[in-house]
């Protein structure tokens, strides 16, 4: 019976402990594995007759494609700090341009009276880029990062995307054959939004990681979420629901669609209203969503993670002061 | 060392960005402020008309306390937040037609208060004051 004791960097939560207890637990002569998230070691014990540099060099191919790394001497973590010091400034310039381009105006469009299908999805694009893109893809970013560092397949982004534009669709149908019936209290929008901020600070915190020592009051996923998690990778309904729920979302051009699907009498223009809206947020939420799961696996992986978290906190705290305003609980503090 | 400042530079642009963004209001603009001569009279009713596109205008308005005001919600093409309009202090909540007039009733106010009106998520408000 042997001890070998590793150090592992490039891990960012809870889900990272039990991925690489999981891969290394059924190693050859392995019987037990166990990492100290906090202290990033890995502690291996069995009846292992390779010497540590051939286990490092063999495991370090398993845990390679998932963006860890397998050492013998302890690493220094400038590395990671210093990806800190550049998400800051870079968060906070994303940050600004955003605000900027809410400021000049050039987003203020007015449209014709009728509202058709084409209109709708013009709409779309400009809802993508505006005050939607606080709510709707500040949520898209940090779920997106987070199921980047879960799962290793694109496809619970594809479902996300396909549940949005289908369940738009069939949604605006109801809402054109059905009228006013299923109308929305704003109030209820309000509450569901400043959850939505909520979460987006959680998630945005988390991205960010700074502290080690923060890793160990995470808001970690439970294991039997995390199997969960992971089951969502061959897994259909999750992803899909959330993104037929994203339809609820508080989001004023969403709002505004519904409204207008409402009015149209029929399910069919509804259904058309909708789902070209939906098409319409589709180009920007897909690079969202996408491009993080892109940078997740390149060596900028930490930096993207950490300027993302900068993004998500300030979208986060920007909706949620927005949602205690409409709530009339704080007075508004800006106006985008 | 260098690169030390080039972060410190870059999240200066950052900070200064939002700033700008934020604080220095787009009140330059006409009409974001109105009051006294502006508004209209109309058989003991003060007539406020506020444009509800991509934002409320005019933003800050202000009117005699203890008259009551007629508020005129104008929409023109209004697909954005500020077509889902709430008084949170009155409980008022509609959402306005993407294209047309919509008449809110507001009961005398004390001298001194204000009312707030924001769009459905709060992005976009206007203020009443009443003297």
């Amino acid at each position: 019976m042997n001890k070998y004791l590793f150090h592992v960097s490039g891990t960012h939560c809870n889900s990272c402990k039990i991925l690489i207890e999981n891969i290394i637990g059924k190693q050859p002569g392995v019987s037990k594995a166990v990492f100290d998230l906090g202290k990033q070691h890995l502690t291996v014990e069995g009846e292992i007759s390779d010497s540590p540099e051939t286990l490092v060099a063999a495991w370090s191919k398993l845990l390679g494609p998932h963006q860890y790394h397998l050492h013998l001497e302890k690493q220094k973590e400038t590395k990671e700090l210093k990806s800190v010091a550049y998400a800051i400034p870079l968060g906070l310039i994303i940050l600004g341009l955003f605000f900027l381009l809410q400021r000049s105006g050039l987003m203020n469009f007015g449209f014709a009276e009728e509202l058709s299908p084409w209109t709708a999805f013009l709409i779309g694009v400009i809802a993508s880029l505006t005050t939607c893109l606080a709510v709707v893809g500040g949520l898209v970013l940090s779920l997106s990062a987070k199921i980047s560092q879960e799962v290793s397949t694109t496809r619970p982004l594809v479902l996300f995307h396909t549940g949005r534009i289908i369940g738009f669709t069939i949604l605006g149908g109801i809402l054109g054959a059905v009228g006013e019936v299923i109308a929305i209290n704003n109030t209820v929008m309000v509450i569901l939004g400043i959850t939505t901020s909520l979460i987006m600070i959680i998630l945005g915190i988390n991205l960010l990681d700074i502290f080690h020592i923060t890793r160990r009051f995470q808001f970690a996923l439970p294991r039997r979420l995390y199997d969960y998690l992971i089951k969502i990778e061959a897994g259909f309904f999750a992803p899909f629901i959330i993104g037929v729920a994203t339809f609820f979302l508080p989001c004023g051009f969403t709002q505004s669609m519904q409204l207008a699907a409402l009015s149209c009498g029929t399910s069919l223009r509804g259904a058309a209203i909708m789902g070209m809206f939906a098409l319409g947020t589709f180009p920007m939420l897909a690079l969202i969503s996408f491009g993080s799961f892109r940078f997740a696996r390149t060596k900028y992986a930490p930096l993207f993670f950490k300027t993302a978290g900068i993004v998500v906190i300030g979208f986060g705290l920007l909706s949620l002061l927005a949602g205690l305003a409409a709530l009339g609980i704080i007075r508004p503090l800006f106006n985008i | 060392m260098n690169q030390k400042y080039i972060i410190y530079f870059s999240e200066a642009i950052g900070i200064s960005l939002i700033l700008i963004a934020l604080f220095i209001d787009s009140g330059s603009q006409n009409g974001n402020q109105t009051g006294g001569q502006n508004i209209k009279n109309e058989d003991g009713v003060q007539v406020i008309r506020i444009l509800a596109r991509g934002g409320y205008s005019p933003r800050q308005i202000s009117v005699r306390a203890d008259i009551p005001v007629r508020l005129e919600m104008e929409t023109k093409g209004t697909y954005d937040c500020s077509s889902v309009f709430t008084i949170p202090s009155l409980g008022y909540q509609k959402r306005l037609p993407s294209t047309g007039l919509t008449t809110i009733n507001v009961p005398a106010q004390k001298t001194g208060t204000s009312l707030i009106g924001t769009c459905g998520m709060g992005m976009y408000s206007f203020e009443i004051k009443f003297n």
